[in-house]
């Protein structure tokens, strides 16, 4: 070492770090020094009600502002197949329909002059209800929220307008090639008569009737399928007396859920979906399924840090280098990895949207990217990289008391021990290059991949028959 | 909603609000640098996380005519890494970086020529270009700056170019802003646009995924060129692949030189942040970037329309309609008036065109919104959206019209400004929860404005307009011979 380099570290060394450091001497990246970031994010009290209902409380003034999410443990999964959208439309309606004792007119305008949202959500797995109000609004806001929930009126113009609606955006769902990529990849990897591929259509959206709708509300918003969070500026006993008023005198019944059948997953050769659109660029989707979530599953670890490689990471993953940096053949190329299905296995995918003529290419250039996550470790430097990344970017799963409540709400769901989120990043930190490649060979299986193509043929380079077996879609199927 | 965005980006409105008792005026420190750079800091210490945004005052408005598409372009290139960062030897690097620029200039000169353009000296040129980049490649290191931020926990690393700036963001763990300063600062300093070619191409697909493929891109972007016919505004900020083509470093560096200067710039920390502490950091990175004017761009100006125009765009989709007025811009007082008209017409579910339109089942989207596409010049109040078949954009295009009809012939009710109040003091309130979202805020007040204080007085004017200022406004502006209409027709494609 120079002496000039030798002085500096010394000079470094002997400095006292205040709470906030600065490397007064550092000229490059890798001489800079950072004081440990502290952080202790608060943990939400879980409480009951007196019929049993869990709430957690995360008290916040920061703001003037209360959030009351509401956690519906089950999710369009259990849609009766020939109702296909029903319950997402039902939730719509829930906000839009008005409720047995205000018109969809007086809902809308009580909500707008509070400055309240409501927002209801459902997945395959679960939903979540928000009510964000104004502190000073609680109790106006936790009434109308509370009527929302438990007395949805599914007012008939409504009704209509809605479906109405949907049939538009049936109409419109071949205007986007991604959309129509993303509706056919689940389709053919779950197959259409089952929850998790099928989609919506005409007929399934004119059936739907207010029978319908009360039925899959009552399915869904029943007490003991529900659980609390409420994060924000409010008076703890306050709060609990609101909802203990409100809720506790919510009749309980179990609602039986019926079995879902499994999916037929597709385990054939590799298969080509192709969609003709006459476009410039051509969108590629291509996967499979992934896993089917276990709580003691240690595989996610390594399967996160595979996943951020291949590509995730934003601008550093292997998909982004070859595809886009290296070669300029997409904007927007990328992987998601799936790791928070239950019920059935998820699904994993890569995707690119690249010029026409160059589409077999660069299907082959993203398959060849996959294989080499399988065939050889990762370097040491690309394995240390994502484990930093995910170790020192984890404070953002925390920087505001709703996502911290609702990770709590959810994580208990699921039945994860309490130290789960703890010990999250030292199991990052032990996933070994052996690991990653370990998973890449379990998890992304390429001998029945399936491969979507939206464009136009004319345009390819090569037929896509040198892909695969190929199958044409006409999207207005 | 896009148009919920631009709303609350555009109004975010300043109030006694206050967190922990102390206004946001009172939160918001404000410096220059040594050499004019301006400094935003707003202390929020909720968690150690702090949002670091760079923006500069000059935008695709800005450019030359003959370099359109190189504001967002440089932008891009700005990733490339420098003379330390991004390579394994720079001195070696250099020469063939040069000579990269003149041979893919020369070809880029050739191409344009079209038919005539002499074929063999196409393929002479491109057989160079290409050994010249397997060469120059051994010398990269691919994507180390983003490197250096995804290691240390960066979270939405990224940057955006519109008409009117060019901002660079980031998140970062609120121990890591002297990475950011060193990161940025050394960018700002010492760039190498490496890689420039291969940049092109990933433009190239940016622009057929955002407009080529994109129904409502391809159609903004017509009825903006229809909309302007003199002023830059109507031209594509990512630029027509005949722009993109004839992208030159040349384009590129003289862009960096007139605007990219430390008056024309504005720094904002918004977070975990103590300014005492980092101002001196602050300088010591940036204040020591030489200063320098920045050039003077005068745009084109726009005469006044008189007429209507409309166009009309093929598209392989359903569809829509845009309609847009030309008005003037921040600080004139009628834009105030546009703002409400604006709440009045499309914030919430209760607002005009919604319960009209929307919920009568004439569209399954009817909003409008002012300040299009930038506020640093006069632009245009919007309206826009997607009928439900069977109704037909002629049909939204008259229930538009009959709400500008009514806005010029009843005075609005107290109660629906009243409403709009309501909803723009709770967005701010819900605004102040983010830090990003209050670098962006800050951000685009410092750039169409001048300042973030306008956003201080922007409340009390909002406060004071009228009934009778609307009706004014409507009947000044909102007339068919002030209007242009695009319209997305579906091409009959098998």
């Amino acid at each position: 070492m120079r002496p000039k380099k030798i002085l500096s570290v010394l000079l470094l060394s002997l400095l006292a770090l205040p709470s906030v450091f600065f490397s007064a001497h550092a000229t490059s990246p890798d001489m800079l020094r950072f004081t440990p970031l502290r952080f202790n994010p608060p943990q939400p009290e879980k409480l009951g009600l007196s019929n049993g209902m869990e709430v957690y409380l995360l008290e916040d003034h920061e703001l003037p502002l209360i959030t009351v999410d509401v956690l519906v443990k089950s999710g369009t999964l259990h849609e009766p197949q020939d109702r296909v959208g029903l319950y997402q439309i039902m939730a719509d309606l829930m906000l839009s329909g008005g409720t047995t004792s205000r018109s969809p007119e007086k809902v809308d305008e009580e909500l707008e002059s509070q400055a309240a949202e409501v927002n209801i959500s459902l997945g395959p797995e679960y939903g979540i209800a928000t009510l964000d109000v104004l502190s000073e609004d609680i109790e106006s806001g936790l009434d109308i929220f509370t009527d929302i929930l438990r007395n949805p009126g599914f007012d008939q113009d409504r009704v209509d307008l809605r479906k109405n609606q949907e049939l538009e955006s049936i109409r419109r769902r071949n205007d986007n090639p991604f959309n129509i990529a993303a509706r056919f990849f689940p389709a053919y990897l779950y197959g259409r008569d089952h929850p998790l591929g099928s989609y919506v259509e005409e007929d399934s959206i004119r059936g739907i009737s207010q029978t319908d709708l009360h039925r899959a509300h009552a399915d869904l918003f029943y007490p003991q399928n529900l659980t609390f969070a409420v994060t924000g500026d409010f008076n703890k006993a306050r709060i609990v007396q609101l909802l203990e008023n409100h809720f506790t005198n919510w009749e309980s019944s179990q609602r039986e859920q019926s079995d879902i059948p499994e999916p037929k997953m597709y385990r054939g050769e590799p298969l080509v979906l192709f969609i003709r659109k006459d476009l410039n660029q051509s969108t590629i989707l291509l996967g499979q399924t992934s896993l089917k979530r276990t709580t003691d599953n240690t595989d996610i670890y390594a399967l996160r840090v595979m996943n951020e490689i291949l590509g995730e990471s934003s601008f550093t993953s292997r998909l982004f280098r070859e595809v886009r940096d290296k070669r300029g053949l997409a904007y927007s190329v990328g992987s998601y990895f799936d790791t928070s299905s239950y019920a059935f296995p998820g699904d994993w995918l890569a995707f690119a949207q690249t010029r026409a003529e160059k589409t077999v290419e660069t299907t082959s250039i993203m398959i060849d990217v996959v294989e080499g996550m399988k065939a050889e470790r990762v370097s040491d430097q690309e394995l240390q990289l994502i484990k930093d990344s995910l170790a020192n970017s984890f404070v953002f799963g925390f920087t505001d008391s709703t996502s911290i409540a609702r990770q709590r709400l959810i994580l208990d769901f699921r039945g994860y021990p309490q130290d789960y989120l703890q010990s999250y990043t030292a199991r990052i930190g032990d996933v070994t290059a052996e690991d990653v490649q370990r998973v890449a060979n379990t998890y992304l299986k390429l001998e029945h991949l399936i491969i979507v193509v939206v464009g136009n043929e004319a345009y390819f380079e090569q037929p896509l028959s040198t892909l695969g077996q190929v199958v044409t879609i006409d999207p207005a199927e | 909603m896009k148009h919920m965005r631009i709303f609350l980006l555009m109004i975010l409105i300043l109030l006694p609000v206050t967190i922990h008792g102390q206004s946001i005026e009172e939160r918001v420190t404000e410096h220059n640098l040594s050499n004019g750079f301006k400094v935003l800091m707003l202390e929020r210490h909720t968690s150690p996380t702090v949002a670091l945004y760079i923006l500069f005052k000059a935008g695709a408005v800005d450019e030359d005519p003959d370099s359109v598409g190189i504001a967002h372009f440089l932008e891009h290139m700005l990733f490339k890494g420098t003379d330390t960062i991004g390579t394994t030897n720079y001195s070696g690097e250099k020469e063939l970086l040069k000579e990269i620029d003149q041979t893919g200039t020369a070809l880029d000169l050739e191409r344009a020529k079209g038919v005539d353009a002499d074929a063999s000296l196409v393929a002479d040129l491109e057989e160079r270009l290409q050994e010249l980049h397997v060469e120059a490649n051994r010398f990269i290191v691919r994507n180390e700056y983003e490197s250096w931020y995804t290691r240390h926990g960066a979270q939405g690393f990224n940057a955006a170019t519109s008409k009117d700036y060019t901002l660079y963001m980031v998140e970062l763990p609120s121990n890591k802003i002297e990475l950011w300063a060193m990161l940025e600062s050394d960018r700002l300093k010492n760039y190498v646009l490496r890689d420039f070619y291969t940049e092109r191409q990933s433009v190239l697909e940016e622009r057929r995924m955002r407009v080529d493929t994109n129904p409502f891109g391809s159609l903004s972007e017509r009825f903006l060129s229809a909309a302007f016919q003199n002023h830059p505004y109507g031209v594509s900020i990512i630029g027509m692949p005949s722009d993109i083509n004839l992208l030159s470093k040349e384009k590129a560096n003289r862009f960096y030189r007139d605007h990219y200067t430390p008056e024309n710039g504005v720094i904002i920390l918004v977070g975990d942040v103590y300014p005492d502490k980092t101002l001196p950091m602050l300088e010591r990175y940036f204040g020591v970037i030489p200063a320098k004017r920045p050039a003077e761009k005068v745009p084109a100006k726009e005469p006044v329309q008189r007429g209507e125009r409309r166009i009309e765009v093929e598209f392989d989709a359903e569809t829509t309609v845009m309609i847009g007025y030309h008005k003037p811009t921040l600080p004139h007082e009628d834009n105030y008036v546009f703002d409400m008209i604006s709440g009045i017409l499309s914030y919430g579910r209760t607002s005009r065109l919604y319960k009209n339109i929307v919920d009568r089942g004439i569209a399954v989207s009817a909003y409008s919104y002012n300040g299009h596409p930038g506020e640093r010049y006069d632009n245009l109040f919007i309206f826009a959206g997607a009928p439900r078949a069977p109704h037909t954009t002629e049909e939204l295009e008259e229930a538009f019209y009959e709400e500008i009809e009514r806005l010029k012939r009843e005075p609005v009710e107290k109660t629906e400004f009243d409403r709009v109040l309501k909803l723009v003091d709770a967005a701010f309130v819900r605004a102040l929860q983010s830090n990003s979202g209050m670098a962006n805020w800050l951000a685009s007040s410092e750039a169409t404005a001048g300042s973030w204080r306008y956003m201080l007085t922007w409340r009390e004017q909002i406060h004071k307009v009228q009934p009778e200022d609307v009706m004014r406004v409507a009947r000044i502006y909102l007339l068919e011979e002030n209007r242009t209409v695009g319209v997305l027709v579906k091409s009959d494609q098998r």
